[in-house]
């Protein structure tokens, strides 16, 4: 694996200890908790994976006070950056690399992240079935059962509705189907 | 060519153009937006409605096309229905197009001064939950919009109750009423609550979320999040920070209102001492 490069344009804000970044190329918001921020700082093109580790144990991060601990957080963490095409093309982690990191199940807590909607997609474009990880699944109100994203049983969506009850319903608008 | 009356309408730095064969329709229409549409001089429109002339009467009741962006929307409705269209389509629009502010799918209601925002979409039972929070002593400002500002202050819009009739039935709240009790003007958020509603929950069940997932799952809420994705970040953020965050899973409406309340004032109470 090449040194990872963070991806250029990114756009971050911080919110208390966390980090959130948006990416306009596939219009996602991430949340970096503050131990993904530490490697996600070192990828600048300048560390390679190894560099990396050796940076958060010498640096003592309160991440890394085990030997172990170091290795398996830049790995879940490049992983996670891998997944969620954070890095530049060229320095993404196989997955082979990642796959130990993702398999103690550290990746996932590390970065959260969700889909900027359209304003379609907000009104209900979508059901809750198309939603594919929990995070998105909550956010967008439906209830996430089991490893899947279902609709909670309180009320038809939008697009469930006929013309005269979508009329009817504030929250819709017909423009030929219901939404 | 016919003649045309325009009216170029602007909210939260949203743009429209609305265009009619007579200024009596072009009035009538306009007059069914809400207060915050104001003139907006000679600014590019986001989006052009045109209410075409009528192309028939029945009965003595003009008929209209509507187009929006040039694409036929409806043809041949009524006056009301056009206006009725017209105020849906803007009101939908105004979400998308809006600048310097976040605009999201969430109840609202104040209390004790401040905004409690409940954010979920359409048929989550957001409409429920704010007539009972309004039961319980909050007041309504919206069962499905809330609007951000950039500071982070929630906006507290002279906009008519949308509640559902079947909803404000069985709170007992008028369905299509102005608020009364609340002045135009912004409040600071007091807290966030993303809830979702079970069947089988027979009470509330409440977890703190981190500032940052809130403002995930608000931005997943987000209707301009697409066209102003860094003031939508920058205002969930500031919204986030002074207030209660927590998600949980609700039984009925009525039962959980009284404990939301009360769960945010004893939180409230929490950290205020913690902070003395």
């Amino acid at each position: 694996m090449a040194k990872p490069l963070r991806k250029s344009g990114l756009f971050s804000a911080e919110v208390d200890e966390q980090t959130l970044i948006y990416d306009a190329t596939n219009n996602r918001t991430h949340c970096l908790n503050p131990q993904a921020l530490k490697v996600w700082q070192l990828c600048n093109g300048l560390h390679s994976r190894d560099d990396m580790v050796l940076a958060l144990r010498t640096a003592g991060h309160d991440v890394a006070t085990q030997p172990g601990d170091a290795e398996d957080l830049v790995d879940a963490a490049l992983g996670r950056f891998t997944e969620l095409e954070m890095l530049e093309t060229g320095t993404l982690m196989t997955r082979r690399d990642f796959g130990k990191a993702a398999l103690k199940g550290l990746a996932a807590g590390l970065v959260l992240s969700v889909m900027m909607p359209t304003r379609a997609m907000a009104a209900s474009g979508l059901t809750c079935e198309d939603y594919k990880d929990p995070i998105t699944c909550v956010g967008f109100g439906c209830s996430w059962m089991d490893g899947s994203c279902e609709t909670p049983s309180t009320g038809p969506l939008c697009s469930d509705l006929e013309e005269e009850q979508c009329n009817a319903a504030t929250d819709c608008i017909w423009v030929g189907v219901c939404i | 060519m016919q003649a045309s009356h325009i009216a170029r309408l602007s909210a939260f730095g949203a743009v429209v153009e609305i265009t009619s064969p007579d200024r009596e329709t072009l009035e009538q229409c306009t007059a069914t937006l809400p207060g915050y549409w104001l003139k907006a001089g000679d600014r590019r429109p986001d989006v052009c409605f045109n209410i075409t002339k009528p192309t028939h009467e029945q009965e003595g009741e003009r008929h209209f096309l509507f187009q929006e962006n040039g694409i036929p929307l409806e043809f041949t409705i009524n006056g009301t229905q056009a206006q009725h269209l017209l105020a849906k389509r803007v009101d939908y629009l105004l979400g998308a197009y809006a600048r310097d502010c976040a605009f999201l799918h969430a109840g609202i209601v104040v209390h004790e001064g401040r905004a409690i925002l409940i954010p979920g979409l359409s048929h989550v039972g957001k409409s429920t939950l704010t007539a009972a929070l309004v039961q319980s002593g909050a007041h309504y400002v919206s069962d499905d919009i809330a609007v951000i500002d950039r500071s982070g202050r929630a906006y507290i819009l002279n906009r008519a109750s949308n509640l559902r009739e079947d909803v404000a039935e069985i709170f007992d709240l008028p369905s299509s009423a102005h608020t009364e009790c609340l002045h135009e003007g912004t409040l600071p958020v007091k807290a966030i609550m993303l809830l979702n509603y079970h069947k089988s929950q027979k009470s509330l069940e409440l977890s703190p979320l981190s500032k940052g997932e809130t403002v995930l799952r608000l931005i997943a809420n987000s209707m301009n999040g697409r066209h102003q994705p860094e003031t939508v970040i920058h205002c969930c953020g500031a919204a986030v920070r002074q207030a209660i965050c927590c998600e949980g899973v609700r039984g009925e409406a009525k039962t959980v209102a009284p404990l939301i309340l009360s769960h945010i004032n004893d939180k409230e109470n929490i950290d205020g001492e913690s902070t003395a």
